[in-house]
């Protein structure tokens, strides 16, 4: 690694933190506009084109709004809130490989910030971490209703982290690393790892909704009970960074979504493989910005259709359901990869990929 | 790849582990049984004592094979000893566990407390224990004890309504941790001085003499030492002995004061005399100084106790003392000693908490000193049973005591530590006193002092037929031992040679 | 190996003044942050040494639940915001006696052991794969020893938490 390859990583990354606030800014808009087509009104469209310009206008808002601190608040940790929220977010997208890298004369451009071998682990970190912005965001504010939310997030994050870190075990026991590039390489040449391992696909779309308080488990900022939950007492660009968190992480958890299970960067077989076309790195990226924005559009589509959970049909559903059957499906996956490898099963679907 | 290649797995032994895999598998029997049906609890006990019989035939196995066939071992990677002194300390487990079992059913029914998952922690606590036995590296040692303590902060804190159990589990819990901590402490320094975690390495290591860091490795024995001493209450980590002996239920404290010291002793006994026999000269003045405080300390402070709990207790650190001095005399007949007052003291103390939890009625209202006056009179054959087992605890000949403590002081006599066979005696006489104190107030003190009112008569205690079976156990092997115990001597003899 | 030393002196320092802290606040919600800056120390020293799954395992276990669930703890019991009374007792000077001893005892033994290599050594770093193998194969039996403590703690747990169920429940004449 000399400092060319900095250099491009560098810009690989600048390029994809664009990418994420202009996507971030589409989302917003379409969660407004979408929502409004599916329930039969108008939505924002004033500002500009379809008023596509309705985001920019609100973040311009939010960023000239007075900066305050409330006085019942803790100052310091009031403050630092917003960031602990933003920063994981962002982190977590940095192993996302969104396309094939590719070769510029003798240079190798990875269309991914940071190919670590333990990507897995360290998305789970930053998915457990993220938790602290809205925690300390809610104790902070010196207010019962962001407490009361505060207290909700933590319960809710902490029951369905443990949802997700199980639905991807499957995933690694079949791809046999870590490594977020290693998984969709093991899905490139066979099928998708969705076929198989339906359940935990769903259960980590599921979990992913639950650990951004989506609707229907926005439990923690239910507006008809909590005002906003644990951001109430802010404003302005404090609020900005918490909003644009939540989006930055839907982007996320769609993006995992597509890598762990529905190939990542691969198309179709038909597409792909046969006709020799993924190594073309822009194909490649195609695939994975469709898939990722299906994804995007389901998360605004159960929005807008699925009415919110009570707080104890959330957590019967996250420890009673889905936890009991993610863990029969890591023991079945375990099991039928190791009766595989000893050649008593055939290797239908795919083999390992070890 | 595949995986079966690619792993190489340490041929599994299950003889090794039979006697711990029986009782964590009877206890997530039990849970199982609770998770579909709710049954009566007494059908969890059942199935617990079967579970605990079970375990002790494959302990009894173990221990055939290992003295007839001499077959001691290493199993799985030297994690754990097969060998004489773990099969025998396994099997006193496996009695501590199913006098527990016995002792529990009708007290909690009592109590109204009875919940059947207390007899699943229990076996998960006797199932560390029993690793704790035969541990031979300091990672299953610090594994096991968590195993056992966990659940014992758990069963200190069971009736959770009564502000004294909670007090005591959380007390337990936290000074346990603490030590834990402690312990934690001590076996990263011993890493930090050796490399291993594995004892029959380590004892490799340093006779090797390779090794660099003596200071680190006397540092973590210390820490070690101390760690352990919490869990056999020595004095001075003693302190939290009394008030979690006095706060948890009965019969909890009656298998919490068997089965956690013999698993700190046999941790302690395994540490020092396979890991660290190298340094022998200096963990002895150690084991020397803290068997002299645990003594005395144990008995002066327990003439001070008004409540008869507090008193077992103090008792208990007292017992723990004179096993520890077994330990700290070097000697084979010392160890020897310490094993067979392991197994006496097993049974006197299980019986005497399973006699004073009868007498304490409902919500164990009657444990002081003075609701035991004119006990005879009242209860005459609980009273006689209490009567007995103080007795025995004091050291009366025809006991097990008795022999325990002359097996004891006879290796401390041969390693010639003419100090401490001293104050064992004295610390022997001192506590004879407080023992026979509580006999006195159950025979010879009127219920009430003259022209105080006679309070109502309770209704006599009634006896579920366990309780029976385990105080008849308790009676005859307190007898026995006391009578001809040269069977339990010549395999606590048999026990002491290690892998 | 000037950088790796660097850093570490970097995170050492910033972890005592976090674990000074830590015992010196008066306000419980900073002290589990300060807890957890140490921690996240704890797993940089990790990384620094070449522990990347052990690094990382380090902040998904005690910063991503552990401190979480005792901020949890916190804000369901007393979430009181300010200095709180009564978190300090009159055993301060005793306490900081017995921690400096114990600090300069370990101190002492490891710089005696220790002391003449400066450099930070760094072997080769174990892959996650090695590890795994290590835990399945050598380490098996306190790995399941441990499936057994958390299962315990878990029945134990949800025993003492659970209200029973009603027809469960007797008159519990307890009287002190």
């Amino acid at each position: 690694m000399d400092w060319v390859d900095y250099l491009i990583r560098s810009v690989v990354a600048v390029v994809v933190f664009a990418a994420i606030l202009g996507t971030c800014t589409l989302l917003v808009w379409f969660e407004r506009r979408g929502a409004a087509w599916m329930q039969v009104r108008v939505g924002p469209n004033k500002a500009g084109p379809f008023g596509l310009l309705q985001t920019v206008a609100d973040a311009v808002k939010l960023l000239t709004k007075e900066v305050f601190v409330p006085d019942s608040a803790d100052p310091l940790v009031y403050r630092i809130a917003p960031l602990l929220s933003l920063l994981p977010a962002f982190l977590a997208l940095t192993i996302v490989p969104f396309g094939p890298g590719f070769h510029i004369g003798d240079r190798y451009v990875p269309m991914q910030i940071a190919d670590l071998n333990i990507g897995i682990l360290w998305l789970l970190c930053m998915s457990s971490i993220a938790v602290y912005g809205y925690i300390l965001a809610g104790w902070s504010s010196g207010s019962k209703y962001p407490l009361l939310g505060a207290v909700r997030q933590s319960a809710q994050v902490i029951s369905y982290e443990l949802v997700m870190s199980l639905a991807i075990i499957p995933v690694v026991i079949w791809a046999g690393t870590l490594s977020t590039s290693g998984i969709v390489e093991a899905q490139s040449r066979y099928h998708w790892y969705v076929v198989p391992l339906i359940v935990p696909a769903i259960a980590f779309f599921v979990s992913g909704i639950a650990e951004t308080n989506r609707p229907p488990f926005d439990l923690v900022e239910a507006e008809s009970e909590l005002v906003a939950g644990a951001i109430t007492e802010y404003g302005g660009v404090r609020f900005m960074m918490f909003f644009l968190a939540e989006y930055t992480n839907i982007i996320t958890i769609s993006a995992i979504t597509t890598t762990l299970f529905l190939g990542g960067w691969n198309g179709p077989i038909l597409f792909g493989t046969i006709a020799g076309w993924s190594v073309v790195p822009l194909w490649g990226l195609f695939w994975f910005l469709l898939k990722t924005g299906v994804l995007l559009f389901v998360f605004i589509w159960v929005r807008v259709s699925l009415p919110r959970l009570r707080y104890d049909q959330l957590m019967t559903f996250g420890w009673k359901i889905m936890i009991g059957v993610n863990v029969a499906v890591v023991l079945a996956v375990s099991f039928v990869i190791a009766l595989m490898e000893q050649g008593a099963l055939p290797m239908f679907w795919a083999p390992p990929g070890r | 790849m595949l995986i079966a290649d690619a792993i190489a797995a340490p041929p599994s032994d299950w003889w090794a582990i039979a006697p711990q895999l029986v009782l964590g598998g009877t206890a997530v029997v039990i849970i199982l049984m609770i998770c579909v049906k709710r049954v009566d609890p007494g059908w969890n006990a059942l199935v617990a004592a079967v579970g605990t019989v079970a375990s002790g035939v494959f302990a009894w196995e173990q221990w055939r094979q290992v003295t007839t066939d001499a077959n001691p071992r290493l199993a799985y990677s030297g994690m754990i000893a097969v060998d004489g002194f773990s099969a025998f300390l396994v099997l006193v487990v496996c009695v501590a566990a199913f006098l527990g079992v016995l002792l529990a059913d009708q007290y909690f029914k009592r109590e109204g407390i009875d919940r059947g998952e207390y007899y699943a922690l229990l076996l998960f606590s006797a199932c560390g224990m029993q690793f704790m036995a035969a541990a031979n590296n300091l990672v299953m040692v610090f594994v096991a004890l968590e195993l056992l303590s966990i659940c014992l902060y758990v069963l200190s804190a069971w009736n959770r309504d009564d502000s004294r159990s909670q007090e005591a589990g959380a007390k337990y819990l936290l000074l346990g941790a603490y030590s834990s901590a402690i312990l934690l402490f001590g076996i990263a320094l011993l890493y930090g001085g050796t490399g291993t975690t594995n004892l029959a390495r380590m004892a490799e290591i340093f006779s090797e003499n390779v090794t660099r860091e003596p200071g680190l490795v006397l540092l973590g024995m210390v820490f070690v030492i101390v760690g352990l001493g919490f869990k056999i209450a020595a004095v001075p980590f003693h302190m939290w002995t009394p008030d979690v002996y006095q706060g948890a239920p009965t019969p909890v404290v009656g298998f919490m004061a068997s089965g956690a010291k013999i698993a700190g002793f046999a941790g302690l006994f395994r540490v020092l005399e396979t890991g660290l026999a190298a340094f022998e000269f200096d963990w002895q003045p150690l084991l020397v100084g803290l068997a002299i405080v645990t003594m005395l300390g144990g008995s002066i402070l327990a003439i001070a106790q008004r409540d008869v709990k507090r008193m077992l207790a103090y008792s208990s650190i007292a017992h723990a003392g004179f096993i520890l001095t077994g330990l700290a005399s070097g000697t084979a007949a010392g160890v020897r000693g310490a094993l067979f007052y392991l197994v006496a003291y097993v049974f006197m103390i299980a019986g005497a908490f399973g006699v004073v939890a009868l007498l304490a009625r409902r919500g164990e209202r009657y444990t002081s000193l003075d609701d035991y006056r004119d006990m005879f009179r009242r209860e005459p054959v609980l009273a006689t049973v209490l009567a007995f087992f103080l007795f025995a605890m004091a050291g009366i000949p025809g006991t097990s005591g008795f022999v325990a403590k002359f097996a004891v002081f006879t290796g401390v006599a041969d390693a010639h530590q003419w100090v401490l066979l001293t104050v064992g005696t004295v610390a022997s006489v001192i506590s004879a006193y407080f023992y026979l104190r509580l006999v006195v107030y159950m025979y010879m003190r009127p219920e009430v002092d003259e022209g105080e009112a006679q309070p109502a008569a309770l209704p006599r205690v009634r006896w579920a037929p366990a309780t029976v079976v385990a105080l008849v156990l308790t009676v005859f092997f307190t007898i026995q031992l006391g009578i001809l115990p040269q069977g339990l001597l010549d395999m606590a003899g048999k026990a002491t040679l290690l892998f | 190996m000037v950088g790796p030393n660097i850093a570490f002196w970097i995170i050492a320092l910033v972890m005592a003044y976090a674990g000074v802290r830590l015992v010196t606040t008066r306000n419980v919600v900073h002290a589990a942050l300060y807890l957890m800056i140490v921690l996240a120390g704890t797993a940089a020293i990790f990384l620094l040494l070449g522990a990347e799954f052990l690094g990382w395992t380090q902040v998904l276990v005690y910063i991503g639940a552990i401190v979480v669930l005792f901020l949890f703890g916190v804000m369901l019991t007393r979430a009181t915001y300010g200095e709180s009374k009564g978190l300090d007792n009159d055993q301060r000077v005793l306490a900081a006696t017995v921690a400096v001893i114990v600090f300069l005892v370990f101190a002492g033994a490891m710089w005696k052991a220790f002391g003449a290599s400066t450099e930070i050594v760094l072997e080769k770093s174990t892959t996650v794969s090695e590890l795994g193998r290590d835990l399945m194969t050598n380490w098996v039996l306190p790995f399941e020893a441990v499936s057994l403590v958390l299962l315990a703690s878990l029945i134990g747990a949800i025993t003492l938490a659970r209200r029973d169920d009603p027809e469960h429940v007797r008159d519990r004449g307890v009287e002190r």
